[in-house]
């Protein structure tokens, strides 16, 4: 089973229409931390990581929409915590994302999408 | 396999009735040209001229080219876009060394990549010290960003491939000749020299982060050996743009500092095996994979050092340490080359993943050192994009057009093969 976690709505709506049973897509509220952090909750719980949580070389402050897909795993998955932790201190190093205007968001969003919607599960 | 690169010095760039290269000035026939980069997908391209010192600003810049001829041997240049997918590195390849192509075109709105051609902001970038020839690209409405980011690739392709012609009648300033050996001979000529290869990270993640070799989108491919020739030209080239200051343009991979200086020092004080390509794809499982086939290979070729060169900042530093760390425990001595996102005070932890194997690191400078560009007197492309880029800010872009933002808005400025000027020094 795997588990799509993002805040981005072009994201959340692309995988829904997979209407993949493998995948449950869960929708988190808030900015790009939120996300890391919700993420690293799973990965505690047990989860992998699928994709890089810093993938892109849109910064974290640079963004607020992530998109990351972990898949259930049967015990803790040190490298998935690692590059987790790593993630959440580089975003807090950068800071927050200033905000920006609707069409720059939707660029944003679409950029995210790109960065997951080719990832194959299996 | 042995290239020649024959090199005619290009002091100025002129436009002109005819394509030619007189007295050290590349003359550039806007009809010849316009002909050349046609494309339908956009509604409009324009050319303009920048030359070192001029108050011009490009911006946001696309991707950097470096106008290349094959005249001998197997294959023409940029295969697999401009030429079929021939073998290239050996034979002679005339260079107009000195000038560029540089394309311009707003893909997404966030997108960044400054060059001033003048003022504080052209230290940071090497394309201030080239006669540019601009093309700057206008999609319509509704274009998807795919396409758009690819019809703007092959603009600049076209563009440096048509202009490059006029390097075939002109007088050759100097000449280089670049030997690669195979692994066996290598060996009996070089026997008690160490053995090393490059590994060339190349980022592959989508839109706008992509990099292509012989045509093929690099994210699909396997780590796989090359010969250092080959890049000369043009095997490797760049569709990769976002956060500009450590992203490789195709002029770079044409011209790669940490391939020449392995060639300055090849059997001198070690043995230049060869390269090893690898990616930087986005998930874990790839990053795995890459590193690990990146490993055998780097094990197959018996190895005693390599030097690797990362591409970009963030999930790249995985694929950067797991490819040093795998090496290393094979016994392999490496040195990392990347570059910093310390913070603007230059404080913070610089990488975003470190192993205590990485102990030889070479830094290409801090990106988020902050600078002010005051306003040029023109603008190619569009310069209301600067709140809003990489490393810019809400009042990015005051009201008389300056500029201040983070350096990683700037083309190549901490760049990770060291083609720029900045470094850290321990003291």
């Amino acid at each position: 089973m795997f588990q799509v976690l993002t805040n981005n709505p072009k994201a959340y709506n692309w995988w829904l229409k997979r209407e993949n049973k493998q995948v449950q897509v869960v929708w988190q509220e808030g900015g790009f931390d939120s996300v890391l952090t919700a993420a690293r909750d799973l990965v505690h719980l047990g989860y992998r990581v699928i994709n890089h949580p810093l993938s892109s070389s849109i910064k974290p402050n640079q963004t607020p929409y992530k998109t990351l897909i972990l898949a259930q795993g049967t015990g803790l998955d040190y490298q998935s915590l690692s590059v987790i932790e790593a993630a959440i201190a580089a975003s807090k190093k950068l800071g927050v994302f200033p905000g920006s205007t609707q069409s720059i968001l939707e660029d944003l969003q679409f950029m995210d999408l790109e960065m997951c919607r080719e990832i194959q599960l299996q | 396999m042995q290239l020649k690169l024959g090199r005619i010095n290009i002091t100025d760039i002129k436009f002109g009735d005819k394509t030619k290269v007189e007295k050290g000035v590349l003359y550039v026939s806007k009809e010849q040209v316009l002909a050349a980069v046609a494309d339908e997908r956009l509604t409009s391209i324009t050319l303009e001229l920048a030359r070192p010192g001029d108050s011009v600003r490009i911006m946001p810049v696309k991707d950097v080219i470096e106008p290349r001829l094959k005249v001998e041997g197997s294959g023409g240049v940029l295969p697999g876009f401009i030429s079929k997918v021939e073998m290239v590195g050996s034979g002679t390849t005339l260079v107009l060394s000195g000038a560029a192509v540089v394309t311009t075109g707003s893909i997404v709105g966030f997108q960044e990549g400054i060059v001033d051609m003048s003022g504080p902001g052209a230290d940071y970038t090497p394309f201030s010290k080239t006669c540019n020839l601009v093309v700057v690209c206008q999609a319509p409405e509704g274009l998807s960003q795919h396409e758009h980011e690819a019809a703007v690739r092959v603009v600049g392709y076209k563009a440096a491939a048509v202009i490059a012609e006029a390097a075939r009648n002109a007088e050759v300033d100097s000449w280089e000749e670049y030997q690669h050996l195979n692994l066996f001979e290598g060996m009996q000529k070089y026997p008690d020299l160490p053995r090393v290869a490059y590994v060339y990270m190349l980022q592959t993640q989508g839109l706008l982060h992509d990099t292509y070799v012989y045509g093929v989108d690099a994210k699909r491919i396997l780590p796989t050996l090359m010969s250092p020739t080959e890049m000369m030209d043009g095997a490797i080239v760049s569709g990769n743009c976002v956060s500009a200051c450590d992203k490789n343009t195709t002029y770079h991979h044409l011209n790669n500092p940490i391939i020449q200086d392995l060639y300055a020092r090849h059997g001198k004080d070690l043995n230049f095996i060869g390269v090893i390509i690898t990616n930087e794809n986005v998930t874990l499982a790839d990053k795995q994979r890459s590193s690990n086939f990146t490993a055998k290979l780097a094990d197959m070729l018996g190895l005693d050092g390599a030097i690797i060169s990362q591409e970009g900042f963030g999930n790249p530093d995985t694929d950067l340490i797991m490819n040093c760390t795998k090496l290393e425990k094979l016994g392999i001595k490496t040195v990392i080359v990347t570059d910093e996102y310390a913070g603007r005070d230059g404080g913070s932890q610089s990488l975003a993943d470190a192993d205590p194997l990485a102990d030889a690191t070479v830094t290409g400078g801090n990106a988020n050192e902050v600078i002010t560009l005051p306003a040029m007197d023109k603008v190619f492309g569009s310069s209301k994009s600067a709140d809003i880029i990489a490393g810019g800010f809400d009042g990015s872009l005051a009201k008389d057009g300056s500029i201040t933002v983070e350096i990683q808005a700037i083309t190549g400025a901490t760049n990770e093969l060291g083609f720029n000027t900045l470094t850290a020094r321990e003291i």
